[in-house]
């Protein structure tokens, strides 16, 4: 299914256009662990009225270097099963949870995130995981979330950066998405070599 | 991508007489040599190539034109009207102008090109039967400056899906007539107080 969101999408930052490259990728996570928030703030457009996201949304997100069109799918258990229809054509994953939420919840997490480490369509593809919610008393440190996510052991072979944020810190979530395009990049220069 | 490449032959069919199409200019002297006298046997020999090279891409170009020609009739046609405005029909109420997008519209999505693309594929397949969907997608890329925009726009609700919802909203829009409901605002009121009076002697028909 193509999503080319080239000649549609509504590039949220209204700037003049300037040639940066586009990356196509999916964001997953839980409901509540921040995804609509975190992409909106990007966009510099108010977090107000956000509420749990039923469908799915599809994002153009400007950086420095990059542009990503994000689509961004709604984490309610009864959604997640839809999750892998929208996997085609992506070219790296953003994952968020809330480092803050409970056990429960947090083994959920992991469970997603394993599965989609392991999906056929997603499985050499970079991740970028976002340890949202860092701003909360019960937050679990970086450590404790690359320990209990098994990320070293799971993840080996494939590229991926766990990044601590919150919504009350943008600059640590752009860090973790500047270093998810060079990861990006690098890719990109190394399935088309020599070329211009 | 969803378009899907029908078997058949590699070689495309000889098309109509290739449209005169002027490919990147070559520099002043080689054209003098094209049309020239040419008694510089070097400079010919380039000349020859640069003929082959554009008798090549006018024969690609007018295979092109030839499609584009066809799917304009397809599109134009009665049985495509109809399948299309059926389609459209069963399915606006669902498309809301939000940025969310529902679930549903995924599924409406791969329906819409089941039916549809696979409508006018099997179209062109009748008229030239050494079509091949894949070229053509490749050459629609490097043509679409050239196609009108009508045929370009509705090429592209196949691919991207955000042109296929811009699709549906317009066309709910214009069923709804712009999204405004008069029926609330238009209130025939009887000028005079008493039922009984007869229509016309107040000048106001009755609905009928």
């Amino acid at each position: 299914m193509g999503w080319n969101t080239k000649c549609f999408r509504t590039l949220c930052c209204k700037g003049p256009p300037s040639p940066r490259t586009e990356y196509d990728v999916v964001c997953v996570g839980l409901t509540g662990s921040g995804k609509s928030s975190l992409l909106t703030q990007l966009c510099s457009e108010s977090t107000d009225s956000i509420i749990p996201t039923t469908g799915f949304r599809i994002k153009a997100v400007p950086f420095q270097n990059a542009i990503l069109n994000v689509k961004e799918l709604g984490g309610a258990d009864n959604i997640r099963k839809y999750w892998s229809r929208y996997y085609q054509g992506s070219q790296g994953v953003v994952f968020v949870l809330d480092s803050a939420s409970s056990e429960d919840d947090l083994e959920t997490a992991r469970n997603e995130l394993h599965s989609a480490l392991q999906h056929p369509q997603l499985c050499t593809l970079p991740f970028l995981i976002l340890a949202n919610h860092q701003d909360k008393p019960a937050a679990r440190s970086l450590q404790e979330i690359k320990k209990y996510f098994e990320l070293e052991p799971l993840a080996r072979g494939q590229r991926w950066i766990l990044q601590p944020c919150s919504v009350e810190n943008m600059d640590a979530v752009k860090e973790g998405f500047n270093q998810f395009i060079n990861l990006l990049e690098e890719i990109d220069q190394e399935h088309t070599p020599g070329r211009l | 991508m969803a378009w899907k490449a029908p078997g058949g032959s590699e070689r495309p069919a000889p098309g109509p007489c290739p449209r005169p199409r002027l490919p990147l200019a070559p520099p002043a002297d080689e054209y003098s040599i094209l049309f020239g006298t040419g008694d510089r046997v070097v400079e010919m020999e380039d000349a020859e190539v640069e003929n082959l090279a554009i008798s090549i891409s006018s024969d690609v170009d007018a295979e092109f034109d030839a499609v584009i020609g066809h799917i304009e009739d397809i599109i134009m046609d009665e049985e495509f009207q109809v399948l299309q405005r059926h389609f459209m029909d069963k399915y606006y109420l669902e498309f809301e102008n939000t940025e969310e997008n529902k679930l549903s519209y995924t599924s409406i999505f791969q329906e819409y090109v089941d039916l549809l693309e696979k409508y006018i594929e099997q179209q062109l397949i009748e008229r030239i039967p050494t079509f091949n969907m894949a070229t053509f997608i490749t050459s629609l890329q490097q043509h679409k400056d050239e196609i009108s925009g009508d045929i370009f726009d509705m090429l592209l609700t196949f691919t991207d899906f955000l042109a296929f919802k811009e699709m549906f909203l317009d066309y709910r829009m214009e069923k709804e007539g712009h999204g405004l409901d008069f029926s609330g605002d238009l209130i025939v009121t009887s000028l005079s107080k008493s039922s009984s009076l007869s229509p016309a002697s107040n000048n106001i028909r009755p609905f009928q």
